[in-house]
């Protein structure tokens, strides 16, 4: 992890009307590193994301991407400065297949590419997400899981240096969990920086270097994972007594 | 895997496409001039119909109005002419404003979504065509626009006609089947499908949108040049007359939007049927022609390339 | 000549709003563009014709008649025609609806050929002096009549089961079928209704207008205009827009002449669409089904 700053957020604030969704939130998250974004639902979460992909505007603040202003930059443009999403709620493509929607997103992101390279760099993402048997087939015929898996591919076929993850791992089984926590490790491992939207804990303790918590549109901690599980006002927000008390549980299980 | 996105076509198709160009390039010397005139107008709707396709089945954006290009491109032609530009040198021209036209209002009116954009289209298309009659001067205004009549012998000039609007029918198909090969034409299959999705992915969405629309108003200007000159005369009610989009429109949903062949086959038959209902029924065509239209979209409502092709799969045995 | 076009504009306006509230209302409830209306005020008006050369019955007392007509047809287009490509989407229901157009046109042509024809009562030229302003008592009847008609369908919308019916499915179509109404029996009604109204103003229409059988053709462009200035769906828009629909035309028509009327229009129409596409009163309040 490098101390260049990939991504600084800062004072954003969001308003809906008379909802004040996002109000003068602001981290930091370096290159390389994986800052896990948690709160209660409502908290804003999800909005940050949109609006650092530009999806929405904020009423006030700042994104900067590796020193760039980006707060008012278009949607479309985010992909060429290496950023990529994925969304809670798939929406892959309908009417392309599993192959041409990662071709897609290779296409278009980046230094716009041949319609064969794009091919090539989906073909390649496809396998690392294990679609490969799927590649041809329509969107509509695949599991959630490997909906979920082709919202990732999308995501690496555009090569980004800064990937924003909205909780992939929604309506994912156990095993579906770890197999997709292991591709986000080797991913980390490439020196991608992440930022990783998600409601179940395993996840976020396990690839997470930070962690920023939200609620009611406000940050209320911004920490290491460690200290963020055991901040009192943590717990009283989101996690819960049952996860401090299992926390605390398995710290002793591994001592004794 | 092979590199190719999209499904290569098979030898059998090329040698299909070839034996209906062949055939087509063969027929004015073959036929009379009724049925040459019969099939200039089905080559002509096979463009329009092809424009139509790619800002509906593609952009998946209801231009009802596009008719408003067919007019553009014919008092451009008409026009131009007026002034002294020898008539292929005004196709360039009619093509071009019709598409500067286009990315003028798109801009505008493509931000609007399904119903309000197709309306703002059919405004448009009215639009224009009250704003010939208002201006007046040059286009003839409400008394309409002779054109130049040709010197040459009407054999050589129908044939000319028919080359034209052949060549532009077969252009603009080329141009639908590039699009649904190339970068472009995945970014607008993207962005039909879901814009937001298409802008996560690095696609200028809107741009996107106006290019296509530029390239179906071309396609339209360009015929509706050619029909000027075949015309001799234009006026308003004709050149704008919404029924041409709604033609379009038809022949395209027969046959199959998003496809290739899709509104070559609807052009041709909804216009075949037309005729021949017009000569056959006369007095009560139009009421067959709504009957024929009521009874392809209930009965099949896929188009008739989807039905073809189901046909092709169940004779050979696939399911 | 401000006031007179004032009054003009807004005497035309009533049967504007009138034509159009069936058409709007079908669009709102089941994303359905209707291209089949105009003919149906174009029946109206010949209804009226009819009732009026055939029987001496005063155009304005065969409205029910025009309207109970419209509603039949209305309904049973779409009970048995349009019904069965709802899930397809707004495409191929235009190109339904234009074909029915073409069928509906032509059967009238076939029996009344395309000859121009007239309602003259004998109080068709007769006017109120009010000031310096000319008000032509059909003009004046026709759009008391025209609101009077927009009030009762309102109040049907709002105090009958069979109203409330359309306004839930309009709203939301799976929880009003949970909870018992039929949506398909539903759109029928509406378009029933939508026909009568287009009845109605046809019938009135035959004492403003010349009658022929592509009257609806030449009234499908407002009713359109209309429907998106007041907001699709939207009553009460579709009266108030009718409204201004008509003032645009009377002062485009006084001030930059006849000719103008219809492009002074269609300009005002595009810049709200432009700069407000959910019309100038719309709320997004009825289904934007599609």
């Amino acid at each position: 992890m490098s101390e260049r700053v990939a991504l600084k957020v800062d004072g954003i604030t969001v308003r809906f009307g008379g909802v004040t969704a996002l109000e003068a939130v602001g981290f930091v998250v370096h290159e390389g590193e994986t800052v896990g974004l948690i709160g209660p639902n409502g908290a804003g979460k999800t909005t940050l994301l949109n609006v650092i992909s530009r999806l929405i505007s904020p009423s006030s603040g700042r994104v900067e991407l590796f020193g760039d202003d980006v707060t008012r930059a278009p949607a479309y443009s985010l992909p060429r400065r290496g950023v990529a999403r994925t969304f809670q709620v798939v929406q892959p493509f309908a009417n392309l297949t599993v192959r041409q929607n990662v071709a897609v997103a290779a296409m278009f992101s980046g230094s716009g590419r041949s319609e064969d390279d794009a091919a090539e760099a989906a073909d390649r993402a496809i396998e690392r997400t294990r679609l490969t048997a799927k590649a041809h087939m329509l969107p509509a015929h695949i599991t959630l899981a490997d909906r979920k898996r082709l919202e990732l591919a999308r995501a690496l076929a555009m090569q980004p240096r800064v990937l924003l993850l909205d909780e992939v791992m929604a309506g994912l089984n156990h095993v579906e969990i770890d197999r997709i926590i292991d591709l986000i490790r080797d991913i980390k491992a490439e020196g991608t920086t992440i930022v990783v939207v998600e409601h179940v804990m395993k996840v976020i303790a396990a690839i997470s270097d930070r962690i920023v918590v939200l609620q009611f549109g406000k940050k209320i901690a911004d920490d290491s994972p460690d200290r963020v599980f055991d901040d009192p006002s943590v717990v009283s927000a989101y996690l819960g007594e049952r996860f401090s008390k299992r926390r605390a549980a398995a710290a002793q299980g591994t001592v004794s | 895997m092979s590199a190719r996105l999209h499904q290569p076509v098979s030898w059998q198709v090329w040698l299909l496409a070839a034996a209906c160009l062949a055939l087509t390039v063969a027929l004015p010397f073959v036929v009379g001039n009724y049925w040459l005139r019969i099939w200039t107008t089905v080559l002509m709707y096979v463009a329009i119909a092809q424009g139509l396709n790619i800002i509906v089945g593609f952009a998946g954006y209801h231009s009802f109005g596009n008719a408003a290009f067919f007019g553009v491109g014919a008092y451009a032609t008409g026009v131009a002419m007026a002034m002294g530009v020898p008539f292929l040198a005004t196709l360039p021209i009619a093509a071009a404003v019709s598409a500067l036209i286009a990315m003028a209002v798109g801009y505008p009116l493509l931000r609007l979504r399904g119903h309000y954009f197709a309306i703002a289209t059919v405004a448009l298309n009215v639009a224009f065509a009250e704003l010939i009659i208002n201006v007046g001067g040059v286009t003839g205004g409400a008394q309409g626009l002779p054109l130049p009549m040709s010197d040459q012998s009407p054999d050589v000039l129908y044939r000319k006609i028919y080359f034209l609007m052949l060549a532009s029918a077969v252009g603009a198909t080329v141009l639908v089947a590039w699009l649904g090969r190339s970068r472009f034409g995945f970014a607008l299959r993207a962005l039909k499908d879901s814009d937001s999705g298409a802008q996560a992915m690095g696609i200028n969405t809107t741009r996107t949108r106006v290019v296509a629309w530029m390239m179906s108003a071309a396609v339209t200007g360009l015929v509706g040049g050619i029909w000027a000159y075949w015309l001799t005369f234009i006026e308003v009610t004709s050149a704008f007359d919404i029924g041409i989009s709604v033609k379009g429109y038809i022949m395209m949903l027969i046959g199959g939007l998003g496809t290739v062949v899709g509104p070559v086959l609807g052009a041709v038959f909804f216009e075949l049927f037309a005729t021949l209902i017009w000569t056959r029924f006369g007095e009560v065509h139009n009421l067959v022609l709504g009957v024929l239209v009521c009874a392809v979209i209930l009965l099949i409502p896929q188009g008739l390339l989807a039905l073809a092709q189901s046909r092709i799969r169940k004779g050979k045995g696939t399911p | 000549m401000l006031s007179q076009t004032i009054v003009n504009g807004l005497l035309l306006g009533g049967i504007y709003g009138l034509a159009t509230i069936g058409f709007s209302m079908v669009w709102g409830v089941m994303g359905v563009i209707n291209l089949a209306h105009g003919a149906y005020i174009m029946i109206g008006a010949y209804i009226a014709y009819v009732a009026f050369e055939r029987f001496g019955i005063d155009p304005f007392l065969s409205i029910p008649i025009a309207m109970a007509i419209l509603f039949v047809i209305g309904y049973g287009i779409q009970r048995l025609v349009v019904n069965r490509i709802l899930k397809t989407g707004l495409l191929l229901s235009l190109a339904l609806t234009f074909g029915i157009n073409l069928i509906l046109v032509d059967l009238v042509v076939l029996q009344f050929t395309s000859d121009l024809r007239s309602v003259r009562t004998g109080y068709a030229q007769s006017s109120i002096e009010i000031g310096s302003v000319l008000v032509p008592n059909v003009r004046l009847a026709v759009c008391v009549l025209a609101l009077l008609l927009a009030w009762g369908f309102h109040q049907f919308l709002a105090r009958t089961r069979a109203g409330q019916a359309i306004l839930a499915t309009a709203l939301d179509r799976e929880t009003a079928r949970l909870m018992g109404i039929n949506p398909l029996t539903v759109y029928a009604l509406t378009a029933g209704a939508g026909a009568a109204l287009a009845g109605a103003a046809g019938s009135l229409s035959s004492m403003l207008f010349p009658i022929s059988p592509h009257l609806g053709n030449s009234f499908i462009g407002a009713v359109f205009v209309v429907t998106v200035l007041g907001g699709i769906g939207s009553l009460g828009g579709a009266i108030a827009a009718g409204f201004i629909y008509g003032l645009i035309q009377a002062f485009a028509s006084s001030y930059l002449g006849v000719s103008t009327q219809e492009i002074v229009a269609f300009v005002f129409f595009l810049a709200v669409l432009v700069l407000r596409p959910q019309g100038l009163f719309g709320k997004r309040f009825f289904g934007e089904n599609t």
